[in-house]
Formats: structure tokens, sequence, C-alpha cells
């Protein structure tokens, strides 16, 4: 009963977001922050052979398999990647994957009435695995959904 | 809810879920009293402990049944089948109200008194009840009196709960003599109990201490904190290993290897036999073979696999269901089956073992198969396909429609299933898990399921190598051998078709490359010698080549993310010592995807015929040459089978002993031989080859190696054409062949070492004897006969069958024969036939085929006309050691 109240309570606030936000080639993308268990720095890759060219391959993340996916791949992002990236660790099912992007921003609290459902002018490489976008100053945001990015049909 | 009650509770529920097990046994083996004593003991506890806590229903019930149950022991009643029923439902019964006590903290107020009527009825003369009620109740008393003891103790020290009910066990002893004493059954059950209580109580107290229940989550929790530990070790790891801190390396080397140690141990705790699982379908098949009047015999065997503790809960609904339908739709009923001429008794096997990094559990049953046509006339029906497809759909897709939501085939829906759920619930069940469902079955004859379940914590023993610069590990399991190909062997492997075979002891299997066929790199390709992994799966064998080996490991198998399932080529992935992630090779999934498919066997076929082709035809044997430039720029060509190695020796490191030139080799001096020289080829120099490297062929000449150098090594060749010896002009030549249309001069390397004088006194005469050569090929007469003589056999040579079979019957004396198989006139196989027709002496004298038809169907064949031995040609060693075991028998 008591989770009722608070939800109600958070309907009636103006309701503000935790996301991870990140950086792929020059576009602001995030992740709910809730969903994501960590964020590391590069880690040894075992490449696996014959996977699509987005899995970068696979790191022990203390003992755990990691599937590392390559964002700027998957979206068909042309320019050159930075040497320098980063790792955000998200889980879906039973499986732990790591995001790879470019740049790790800082968690922000962004509110839900910027969000607005997923504009034609997208990429459409991109489109397919996005929520929506979050129109903040000066920026649009991306907001990924993991549903769709993790369950990619090769 | 009192902790008591909590305690018995779990006690009950596993109590009466061990006594089911144990019903279903004793009802197979109704000569085995300790199970029924085992029962009785439970039930008669836990009457105990029901009448203590206040739950008269509980308690009723099983007073009841353990009266049965001693008459039982006392055989005043024998088992039958409705009995065991009525135990089974009883059991049943018990546990709901325990369920009800769980829920509702009182027994509920269902009825069993249709039950307990039952029961009854078993229970002969109403006196003999009232008596031993009373007995009971003494016991009754006792058991108070225990579990005031108990809890006093439990207020003292809590762990000494767990041993409560057990203490109770001790009890029936007893009660067991109560009926033998006759005189006064009362004043003997007081007179004994005592002792027995404390001994064993104190006995079951110490193993029952041995183990303790922990919560699942709790042990998830206790790894990943155990994970966290680990990353934290490596860091500490890392960081002693830049500091020269002699007390921190020690530190932190102590935390290592404990860390290692619990990271381990932490994993084995989550695992657990199958058999938890598969043992209870003892009862299930039981119940539903006698529903429906079906005579049914579980077999289980390898329940002693584990598998993590979580996997084992997901497996156990899709297990029951397939165990339900082998019953329901698989198992015919007694008449159907002796109409099938089968027996009348259908039979249902639960298997469960390892294979690739999985743990496979089969189901198996001999029941009529699933019906093809069936399927498929429902499936159109259902919409499910078009007509067209139908027609075009292979046996496994029509088998595979059975997965799919909303399929049922049952033409009769039974209670128990065919309600057009299930299979699709199972497959995707076990996929959720990773797992797989395959499914076989011939119609008339049996189905098979065959679950693939992964084992997430499970550790597997496997081979680690390296290929392109990339570690793979690879399941001990599918290991057959390791062969290791030097220098010429590697020309052992053949290609057909774009595939390569090599020929493992005459079996030809296909071979692979894995860093080709992965993609990978191939600059760390070894020279000279080849690693190829003989793997099995799924009943085909195969080489897979790596370019190392590297070592045998206990690894742990982590799944692969969904996203990388696709890759049925991993089994999974495991992590290596140096804390690298390495994949795991399914010998299957990748056997699958190199496959040229169907055509193998054709192409395996080919090859044999290839081998043996021109049959009939003269000389059709197939010679292996080493092709060489000499310093005329022309082609000439040794034998293979003379030639141990290539090798190319430094032109400084020639030693010089008088006129002839020594190499440095394998711990001793080889003498070098220059061909030019020795076949008088004009305008040579004296100088040992050019450019300061020389090619050399190594080869055993009459025991001793000899260094044989030529210009340039050009190729290895078949040629299945005829050795030329008319056109030669010097002894140091052999003959003339073409290979791919070119001439060629075989070298007589045999002469050019006799010539030389350098070979030492002609060989070992290790053995003696008279030889019978058979051969029609001039170069193996040769070979063969230089063979014999070097071993100190004395060689006699006939060109057929029918000269050899002459010179049999002319009677001059022989210890053995050595025969080709391939010959104009009378071939091998005829010879065996005839000398072993000729009887006497004839039928026992060894006959050694050296030949290049060695394929299981030829050594079979060799074994029919009486071959002593079958070799392979080539292989000088192989025929000596062969020649000596024959002489010597």
């Amino acid at each position: 009963m008591s989770e009722m109240d608070t939800a109600q309570t958070g309907n009636l606030s103006s309701e503000v977001v935790q996301l991870c936000g990140f950086k792929i080639g020059g576009g602001f993308y995030a992740v709910p922050v809730l969903e994501v268990q960590e964020v590391v720095k590069p880690q040894i890759l075992t490449t696996v052979p014959l996977a699509p060219d987005y899995i970068d391959g696979l790191i022990n993340l203390r003992g755990q398999v990691v599937t590392a996916i390559n964002l700027r791949k998957l979206f068909h992002i042309t320019g050159n990647a930075p040497e320098e990236f980063m790792n955000i660790i998200v889980r879906n099912e039973d499986s732990l994957y790591s995001l790879v992007v470019d740049e790790i921003m800082d968690v922000m609290d962004v509110e839900v009435k910027t969000f607005e459902d997923t504009p034609d002018a997208l990429d459409k490489e991109i489109k397919k695995y996005i929520k929506g976008v979050y129109k903040l100053e000066g920026k649009l945001l991306v907001l990924l959904s993991l549903e769709k990015l993790l369950n990619i049909e090769v | 809810m009192n902790p008591i009650v909590k305690e018995f509770l779990v006690e009950s529920n596993e109590n009466l879920s061990s006594i089911t097990e144990e019903m279903t046994k004793y009802e197979k083996n109704p000569n085995d009293k300790e199970i029924l004593n085992s029962i009785y003991r439970t039930i008669h506890t836990m009457k105990g402990s029901a009448s203590f806590l206040g739950f008269k229903k509980l308690e009723g019930l099983t007073h009841i049944v353990e009266n049965i149950l001693d008459k039982l022991r006392e055989s005043e009643i024998s088992l039958t089948g409705e009995l065991v029923d009525l135990f089974l439902t009883s059991f049943d019964a018990c546990s709901t109200i325990v369920k009800d006590i769980e829920e509702n903290e009182s027994e509920g107020d269902r009825s069993f008194d249709d039950l307990i009527k039952r029961l009854k009825n078993y229970i002969a003369e109403p006196l003999d009840l009232r008596e031993s009620d009373t007995v009971i109740d003494d016991d009754i008393v006792s058991d108070i009196n225990l579990f005031n003891e108990k809890i006093m103790e439990v207020k003292q020290q809590k762990p000494e709960l767990v041993a409560t009910p057990v203490q109770e066990k001790s009890e029936p002893v007893k009660v067991q003599e109560k009926p033998k004493s006759e005189p006064s059954p009362a004043q003997e059950v007081r007179s004994t109990p005592k002792p027995p209580v404390a001994s064993e109580s104190s006995s079951s107290r110490s193993s029952i201490s041995d183990t303790i229940r922990v919560n699942v989550s709790l042990l998830d929790k206790i790894l990943n904190v155990v994970g966290e530990l680990v990353l934290n070790r490596n860091q500490i790891l890392q960081f002693s290993k830049m500091n020269d801190e002699p007390e921190l390396n020690r530190l932190s080397h102590q935390l290592n290897v404990i860390t290692t140690e619990l990271q381990t141990d932490i994993m084995t705790t989550r695992m657990q036999p199958v058999g938890s699982v598969i043992n209870k379908f003892e009862r299930v098949v039981r119940d539903l073979a006698r529903g429906q009047k079906k005579n049914i015999t579980l077999e289980i065997q390898g329940q002693e696999t584990e598998l993590d503790k979580t996997l084992l809960e997901v497996i156990k609904d899709p297990l029951t269901h397939l165990v339900r339908n082998a019953i329901d739709h698989g198992i015919e009923s007694p008449e159907v089956r002796i109409n099938n001429g089968k027996s009348e008794t259908g039979h249902l096997v639960i298997k469960a073992y390892h294979e690739g990094g999985q743990v496979i559990i089969e189901i198996a049953d001999d029941g009529n198969g699933i019906p093809k046509d069936k399927i498929l006339a429902k499936a159109v029906q259902k919409g499910l396909i078009s007509e067209e497809d139908a027609g075009k759909m292979t046996d496994q897709k029509v088998l595979n429609l059975i997965f799919h939501p909303g399929f049922s085939t049952a033409e009769q829906v039974t209670n128990i299933s065919g309600r057009g759920v299930g299979m699709d619930v199972v497959k995707s069940n076990i996929e959720k898990i990773g797992g797989e469902v395959d499914i076989q079955s011939v119609e008339g004859r049996g189905t098979t399921f065959k679950l693939k379940i992964p084992l997430t914590l499970a550790i597997v023993p496997a081979l680690v190598v390296e290929s392109g610069n990339e570690t793979f590990a690879i399941p001990q399991k599918n290991l057959v051998e390791l062969v290791l190909l030097e220098d010429t062997d590697v020309n052992n492997i053949e290609e057909l078709h774009d595939q390569e075979f090599y020929r493992l002891r005459g079996e030809l299997i296909p071979i692979f490359r894995l860093n080709k066929s992965l993609e990978l790199c191939n600059d760390n390709e070894p020279d000279g010698f080849l690693n190829i992994i003989v793997l099995k799966a799924e009943g085909t064998q195969y080489g897979l080549i790596v370019d190392s080996i590297l070592d045998t490991q206990e690894i742990v198998v982590k799944p692969l993310s969904r996203k990388l399932k696709c890759q049925n080529v991993y089994a999974g992935a495991t992590i290596m010592g140096d804390g690298k992630v390495a994949l795991i090779l399914d010998a299957f999934g990748y056997f699958n995807m190199v496959d040229r498919g169907a055509d193998k066997d054709k192409a395996v076929e080919e090859l044999h015929s290839r081998d043996n082709s021109s049959q009939g035809l003269f000389n059709a044997d197939v010679q292996e040459l080493l092709l060489f430039e000499l310093g005329d720029e022309r082609p000439y060509a040794i034998p293979l089978c003379l030639i141990n190695r290539l090798e190319e020796f430094k032109d400084k490191d020639v030693e010089w002993s008088g006129k002839q030139s020594l190499i440095r080799y394998r711990g001793g001096a080889m003498p070098l031989v220059s061909l030019d020289k020795s076949v008088h080829i004009e305008g040579t120099s004296d100088k040992l080859g050019s450019n300061g490297v020389l090619p050399c062929i190594v080869s055993t000449i009459r025991g001793q190696s000899f260094g044989f150098v030529v210009k340039r090594i050009l190729d290895i060749a078949r040629s299945e054409n005829v050795i030329e010896e008319d056109n030669v002009d010097r002894e140091e030549l052999l003959g003339t062949t073409y290979v791919n249309d070119r001439l060629v001069t075989l070298v007589d390397v045999h002469t050019i070492v006799d010539h030389m004088g350098l070979g030492k006194s002609r060989a070992k005469h290790s053995l003696k004897g008279r030889v019978l050569l058979v051969e029609d090929s001039p170069l193996y007469q040769r070979v063969e006969m230089d063979l014999l003589e070097e071993i100190g056999l004395k060689v006699t040579l006939a060109e057929n069958g029918k000269k050899a079979l002459d010179i049999l019957k002319s009677g001059e004396q022989f210890d053995l024969i050595v025969t080709d198989v391939e010959m104009p006139e009378m071939d091998g196989w005829e010879l065996s036939r005839s000398v072993r027709g000729l009887g006497g002496k004839f039928s026992t004298i060894p006959i050694i085929a050296v030949t290049t038809r060695v394929s299981p169907k030829d050594l079979n064949k060799g074994k029919e006309v009486g071959f002593t031995e079958h070799l392979e040609k080539l292989n000088k060693q192989e025929m000596a050691d062969s020649i000596s075991r024959v002489l010597s028998a």
C-alpha cells in the first residue's frame, strides 16, 4: 500500500528521471540510470570469431563474462573512434553486456515533460533501438531502449 | 510461527517426499524389508511429532498408516498395487495437511474420512487396532518426553533442533519387537527403549550436524561477494608486483591462494545431483502407468550428474511433462504392444550425463513413436503450415512442429496431457535457461527427447589450445586423441573437393583448420609439424588443426549472452588463469558449421577408391614421390617412403673426414651425399649446393642415416604410372615415370649408398628365415627386398600371385609370405585364399599383406582370406615390426 502512495505523489510533482548520459561521435545518448550496473574502463577483450562486427568481444568482469557491444558500430556512426572509451555495464535477463561508448557524461536529472516520441528525422539505424528523445537546451538526448538494443536479431 | 513447528514442517515435507520415493522402490522390491522399516520409522516419527504439536488430523492419518505398515512388516497382509496406491494417497494427504499448516498455521477443515475408511479396511480386527493403539500411545508419551528434552536443549543450543526428528527414528526399534513379545508387550516395550535411543541419537546427531540448510539467495550473494573479492585480490597482486616489499608479496600470495580456494568451494555449493529431481519420477511413472493400465518400467541413469540448483528447479516441470507425455502418448497399452510384436512391458529411460559442456537429460521410450502423417495433417488443419509446405518438410521439421504453440496430437484428450499446452512450454522453458530440446522419433519404435542444459557453474575438464593468437577450450568429453604430424607425415593430409582428409590408422577423417574456419590470422602456424586434435561429437569424428596445444584444465563454463547464442560454434566461455576470457568450442556445433554436408561420405569413398583406383590393372599401386631438382635442373624423385625428413643445412656447418663430407645431426655425424655426383651429372662442381644452404633429404638406408644433397626440393606427388626400368643408362637410377605429364627420373638411393661403400655391415641381421616376396611393382620390389634383407631374411621374389603359388607348390620352403594385394594374373586376396586352401603347413604359414588397401572393408576381407597381418604400404618401421612379430610367434 505504501508503494502506491509514493507512486501517486510522484505523479503529482513535476517528474524527473535520472539518466546515465554518454556520447558517441557527436551525439548524446542515455539509458536509465537504474539499469546501469557500473561503468568501467577498457578491459582486456577476447574477440569472438564469426560474431557480428558490432560485438567487440568478451570481457572478464570479476569472474562474469560480459559481452561488449560497440554502439558506434551498431549505429553505423562513421568517423574515427577516440582512443579512450568507456564500458557501461548493463544487465539484461541473465547476461551482462557492456555498451562501448566514447565518453560518459554525468548522471542527469531530466524532466519527463521534455520527452518526445521518436522524431522521424532520426537515422533509421539508430531509430530501431530507441525509446524516444529528451529535448534539452541546445541538444537532443536520445533515450536508448536496452530491450531493443540487446535483442537485436542479426 | 513457532520455530519448532517450522522445523517440523520442513522435516515433514522432506520426509514425505522421501517415503514416496521409497514406497515406489519398495513396490519393486517387496523383499527389501529395510525400505519398509525406513518408511515405517519416518511415519512413526511424524505421528509422534504431529501428536506433540497437536495436529490431530495428521496424527490420526499417520497413525493408521503406521498400523498398516506394521502389519505389512509382520507379513500379516501382503503388498498389493491397491495398497501402494492407498499409501501414496495417504502420503499426499499428509502433504496437503502439512501445506495447510504452513499456510494457515492450522490443519484446515479438509476431511479425509473417506481415505481413513479405506485405510481401516486393512486393519482386520478392531481388537488388534485397540491394542496397538495403546502401545502407540505409550510411544507418543515417550515422544513427548523426548520433545520436551529437546526443547530444553534447543533453548540452550539452537542447532541441536535439527536432531529432534531424527532421534525419534530410533523409536521403531522397540516397536518392532512388540508383536514377538507375546506375553506382556507393554513391559517389553518399556524395558528396551532407553539404550538404543541414547546411542542412536548421538550418532545421528553427529551426522546431521554435517549439513545445514542455507537459502540459495544467500549463496548467490556470497558468490557475488567472492567475485568482488577476486577482483580486489587481482588488484593487490598487481600492486605487490610493482612493489618490492617481501612482506607484501608474501601476504598477497597467501591472499591469492585463499581467494581461489574460496571461489571454487562456493561454486560447488550450488551443485546438486540431478537425481533429486528425476528420482521423483518413480512415483509419477508408477501412478500414470497404473492409471492407464500400462506396464512400464522406469530406468534412471546418471542421477549423480550435478547441475546448478537454480537450473534444476527450472527443468523440473518440463521434465515432468515429457515423462507424462511418454506414458500418455508414447508407450502403448499391453495389448497393442503384443500385437505390434513388442514385449508387454514398456520401457522408459531417463538418462543424465555430461556432453560438450552441457548436461544432457534424455527421456527415451520404446513406444509408438510420433506419427508424422498425423502431425502434418493436424498442422495443416490448424493452419500452422500450408499443404504445399507439408509435402516438402523433412522428417525432423515435421517432428519439430509439436513444439509449435497450441499444438496437440492426442487423439483423446486425457487429464494428463493433450490439452494443447505443453511442448511449446517445455521448449520455451528450456530455452529460457539457454538449453535446447532435441527430438528423435522412429514410428513404431519409440521417441527420445534430449534436453541439453547448460551448466552455468559446472566445471568440466578441457583441453586448452591456441589458434590464430586466440585461446580456446575444448571439452575433454569430445576429445579422442591428439596427433602430432611431423615433416613428411604432413603430406598424409589429402585433399578432395576442397576438403582435407587425414588417414588415421587407415580411416579417413575430415580435418578442418581452426584458424581458417574462424577467420583468424594464420601468423602462428607452426612450421614443419601439425597438431591435429581428433574430436568426436554425435557419432562423427573429425580432426581439428590448431597452432598449439597448451594444457588441460578444469574450466568453469559460463554461458554466452543471448546475443551470441546464435554462434553454435561456442559452448560458452570460461575465464583462464590470467583473467582473460576464452571461448569454449562446441565440437558438434563447430562441425555443423564447417561440414560441407552430405557429400562427405561420398568424398571419403571417392578418396578410398582413388587410392585403389585402376583396380585390376597392371601395376595399380600408387607411389608417393618426392620430386627434386639436381644440377641439370631436371626433375628427379625418391619414393617418399624412404625419406625421414627434409632439412636445410648451412654450408659452413659441413665437416670433412677424408673425402667424405659430414654434418652434425641429432647427436651424431651424418654423411652427406651429393646426388649430382652420385648419378654422374656432368658439369657440376665438387661443391655441394649453393647459396650457403644445402637442401637435404634425410633418409635411413640400411640402418644408417644419409643426407642426400639436392639442388632444390620441388614437391610431393602421387603417381600411378608405371616405372619404366628399361630406359635408364646407369645403375644409380631406378627408372623413369610420368608425374603430371612430366618425365621424372627415379634415383636408386640404395645402390648409391652401396657404391659408396659406406653402409654399415649391411644392417642388423636380427632375424633369420626365408621369405617369399610377392610384388609386381619394381619400385616396391626394390624397397621391400632391401628392407627384408636388411633385417636378415633371405628373399625370393615372385611378380604375382600365380608365380608365387607355383613357387610354393614346387616345394620350396618359406617361413613367411609378404604379398602385395593389387597384382596382375592373381591378386593378393586370391593368393592368400589359394595358399590357405593348400592345407597342411600352408594353412599356418604367416602371410603379411603390404598394400595401399587398408580401409576397414579391406581389413575385413583380409581377415577372411587369411592374412596374418595387414599393413599399409610405405611404412617401413611397421613392416619390420610386424615381420619380427609373426616370425617370433
